[in-house]
């Protein structure tokens, strides 16, 4: 037994254990343990701001744990920058792209050697000739001194693998390397990662890509809100609908809204076949008047691209939108909230929402500065406290005053200055993409009371989330998505069983479809 | 389908990419065909007086055009390059008159100089610089900041009179020709071979660049971003040093108002010549031959008797159109290159 213990200690490289991290106002990660083993991927799976990045970011030094500690070949460790982790042979190649793309291929995987010694002349056909090996290991046969602007999205991608192989990493943290490659590319790089998982480094593979964790992964950790949801299983203990179900969770114990019949009500919005560059699927559906709709389907389903065709972001390449029976060609954000009144809450509040360094009071206003201006062009005095006042009861915003700065409120008081500023416009659709994200499960509730009250108020509403459990007890109908595309709809019964399953069903049938 | 756009966005990167790369033959290609027109015309034009007349005011522009570059590089900016040739024009001016030093000591002292305000303009954008911003914006402020000092400290000294009595050898360097040509163009020609040495074979070199191309790619790879901002804001200094040594070996004294038109002219030639305004990206020779075309439009605008009131309006256009050109090719670029889906 206890040699057998050894044995397996031996081939695990990293550890942590119950590392913990807060920040206010919600718990990021709650006593998270998991191993990285020695030839072995370890995926890691969850949702949006389940706390996959807040994870890797202390695994690589980025930020330091409240709590927990950190064990490299059983030596504890603990990071205070990228440097000391890098040198302990951990590298990750990060969700979005870290390249020099004035530089050529050889240069960007040779970055490290270069930013190694100060005044050196550097001999580029040498960098050539030492980055092949690389180039090599990951299975790139392009030229080490083409410029990286010309490359493809995967060829980067296989870049930054390379050059974290330069620096002799036995442990690499990949974030959603698939994100942005296609099947055929996507394909070469798993069998890269399979080549380079024989040969003894350890992975840690955070994915949404199920197909993929099925094909790659030795064992899989879920996380859901901070937390490990069960174990980490190995994968030979898991089935696709299991892991659905581990990802979308259990319901919370919390009654579901009623549910509601929209039998004689007029569409509030149609659409026909709309596609966009980013949404290249033809999609249909219809919005009643004063329902909830809900768009369910794993990050990266297309939800978030098509509700941006819908509001002029990305403007559309084809298709027809009707609002109220009136066809409507929007071309612009302004278009559509200041004429079409479809208002758009983003997932990231913080980048695209709110102006955080601001009041509230300013940023309610921000979006009605033409409404409350006078003849002028000058702002009525009192008009932006008054707005505030009045959204702040009506959506029971929590702070000392209405000139709180944004920066110090609470998640959820965030959310809603972040409702009251779109609000202000007075929509009557609304477009709320994952509104509860990063938000703590006592200020969810609000938040979703809120969404149903302004349900009430007319106003007609979709709601994007990958949150099993608030999709049904919020919504009054359901559209799934899945690979770029509504793969379904459900009306919802408000009966957690029954819809996920139904749900779940939809999204695997698809899977199975292109998998 | 996609694949049909991808290789269309291929084709047009190609596309890009050597119209980019050809940005040197067509500057030369404007700069002769303007030559040969202008010598039809103009009979006073195609003399050696003139040739030598062009060089030397392009040997000027072009190392302060590479001042600037330096840091352009390096995804920064430099607007304090002419307040740095004005202090160094008067120190190098002040201690041969007034002090009697010997040429060699002065001219060092006036590197040194040129130097010193390079690391203080590095060293203070470091110390004001928060990573969440563009290294561009903190740079921008801090040398505009610093111009003025750099500028007080020249008036305050010399109280805007200028220093004559430079010393007559030191003067001569200026008007000696070696075979017809200006001895400037001799010495701005090793200058710019060092920077571009410097550039692209040095391993400080390319972490500027890089700093310049992706200032976090850099960092994660262990590139220190303040010690590059120092280092390239130190040659930065040194170039302005050398041009302002020069100029005032031209005009026979040290004028304290020295530099005053070089700002414009600093970033017009390194972005004419292909030099990327966000950084990462630089090109020495297309440099020098902006600095060409500058000087040459200047000179002709002479030769064509345009109204000296005019002539401003014409630079000005020349240079809006220089940075226009550059903008287009970044924004095409970026707009047919590959770009990042969600």
């Amino acid at each position: 037994m206890s040699k057998n213990q050894s044995d397996q200690n031996a081939s695990v490289l990293l550890k942590t254990n119950d590392i913990s991290k807060s920040y206010p106002g919600v718990k990021a990660l709650d006593k998270v343990s998991l191993s990285l083993e020695k030839g072995k991927v370890h995926a890691l799976l969850g949702e949006n701001g389940a706390g996959k990045s807040t994870l890797i970011k202390i695994i690589s030094g980025v930020i330091s744990p409240d709590e927990g500690t950190m064990h490299i070949n059983e030596q504890p460790v603990s990071f205070i920058n990228p440097r000391q982790a890098f040198s302990s042979g951990i590298n990750v190649v990060h969700q979005e792209r870290n390249v020099v793309t004035t530089f050529t291929v050889g240069e960007n995987i040779l970055l490290d050697a270069i930013a190694a010694k100060d005044f050196k002349i550097i001999n580029k056909e040498q960098i050539y000739q030492d980055s092949r090996e690389f180039l090599d290991m990951v299975g790139l046969e392009i030229s080490p001194s083409r410029i990286v602007e010309d490359l493809s999205v995967a060829e980067i991608q296989l870049i930054e693998i390379a050059r974290a192989l330069s620096s002799r990493a036995n442990i690499l943290l990949l974030d959603e390397p698939t994100a942005s490659l296609s099947l055929n590319e996507a394909e070469s790089l798993l069998k890269t990662i399979r080549k380079l998982r024989d040969q003894g480094v350890a992975f840690l593979y955070v994915t949404h890509k199920i197909e993929e964790v099925f094909e790659i992964a030795d064992m899989v950790t879920v996380l859901r809100d901070g937390k490990k949801v069960e174990s980490t299983l190995p994968i030979h203990e898991l089935d696709r609908s299991k892991l659905v179900s581990l990802m979308v969770g259990r319901p919370e114990n919390v009654e579901p809204f009623p549910v509601r019949q929209f039998q004689n009500k007029k569409p509030a919005l149609e659409v026909k076949n709309l596609k966009s560059k980013f949404s290249p699927y033809e999609d249909s559906f219809t919005l009643i008047e004063g329902e909830i709709l809900g768009w369910y389907g794993l990050v990266g389903a297309g939800r978030t691209e098509l509700a941006r065709a819908l509001i002029g972001y990305d403007p559309a390449t084809g298709g027809n939108i009707y609002v109220k029976g009136k066809a409507a060609k929007i071309r612009s954000l302004s278009e559509a909230l200041y004429r079409w009144g479809i208002g758009y809450l983003s997932e990231s509040r913080k980048e695209e929402g709110l102006f955080l360094s601001h009041p509230i009071t300013r940023n309610i206003a921000a979006s009605v500065w033409r409404k409350i201006r006078n003849r002028i062009g000058l702002l009525r005095i009192g008009a932006e406290d008054r707005l505030a006042d009045y959204y702040s009861k009506k959506l029971a915003i929590k702070a000392s005053s209405i000139y709180q700065i944004i920066n110090t409120l609470s998640g959820g008081n965030q959310q809603k200055v972040n409702f009251a500023k779109t609000l202000a416009t007075e929509p009557e659709i609304l477009i709320v993409d994952e509104p509860t994200v990063g938000i703590d499960v006592n200020t969810k509730r609000q938040i979703h009371e809120l969404i149903w009250d302004l349900s009430k108020e007319g106003i007609s509403i979709i709601l994007i989330s990958s949150d099993m459990p608030e999709i049904i007890q919020l919504t009054d109908r359901i559209l799934v998505f899945s690979e770029g595309q509504i793969c379904g709809e459900l009306k919802n019964t408000k009966d957690y069983k029954h819809m996920s399953k139904q749900i779940i069903g939809l999204c695997l049938k698809e899977e199975g479809l292109t998998g | 389908m996609a694949d049909s756009t991808k290789q269309n966005n291929k084709a047009k990167n190609n596309l890009l990419a050597t119209a980019a790369k050809s940005n040197t033959a067509g500057i030369l290609a404007i700069i002769i065909i303007a030559s040969l027109v202008m010598s039809f015309t103009q009979k006073e034009f195609a003399t050696a007086v003139n040739f030598n007349v062009i060089a030397r005011s392009f040997s000027v522009m072009a190392i302060v055009g590479l001042a600037q570059m330096v840091i352009l590089g390096m995804g920064g900016m430099n607007l304090s390059v002419g307040a740095i040739g004005g202090l160094v024009g008067v120190t190098v001016g002040g201690l041969m008159a007034t002090l009697n030093w010997p040429i060699s000591l002065a001219v060092i002292a006036g590197l040194f100089v040129g130097a010193t305000c390079g690391c203080f303009n590095g060293w203070f954008i470091n110390r004001v610089h928060d990573p969440l911003n563009r290294l561009n914006v903190t740079s921008f402020l801090v040398t505009l900041a610093s111009a003025s000092v750099f500028t007080g400290i020249n008036l305050g000294m010399t109280r805007a009179v200028p220093i004559y009595g430079l010393h007559d050898s030191f003067i001569s360097v200026s008007r000696m020709t070696i075979g017809g040509i200006s001895v400037l163009i001799l010495i701005m020609i090793p200058v710019a071979f060092t920077v571009a040495f410097i550039m692209h074979k040095t391993s400080i070199g390319r972490q500027m660049l890089a700093v310049g191309g992706n200032s976090r790619a850099a960092e994660l790879s262990g590139v220190s971003i303040s010690k590059i901002t120092i280092f390239s804001n130190i040659i930065s200094g040194i170039l302005a040093a050398i041009a302002a040594i020069i100029v005032i070996s031209r005009l026979g004294s040290a004028q304290p108002t020295v530099g005053e038109g070089w700002l414009l002219f600093s970033f017009a030639a390194p972005l004419i010549g292909g030099t990327k305004l966000e950084g990462g990206q630089v090109n020495v020779s297309g440099t020098v031959l902006g600095a060409v075309l500058l000087a040459l439009a200047s000179n002709s605008l002479v030769h064509l008797q345009v109204s000296v009131y005019w002539v401003t309006f014409i630079h000005g256009l020349i240079i809006v159109a220089a940075v226009g050109i550059e903008r287009l090719r970044t924004i095409s670029a970026e707009k047919w290159g590959t770009y990042i889906h969600e």
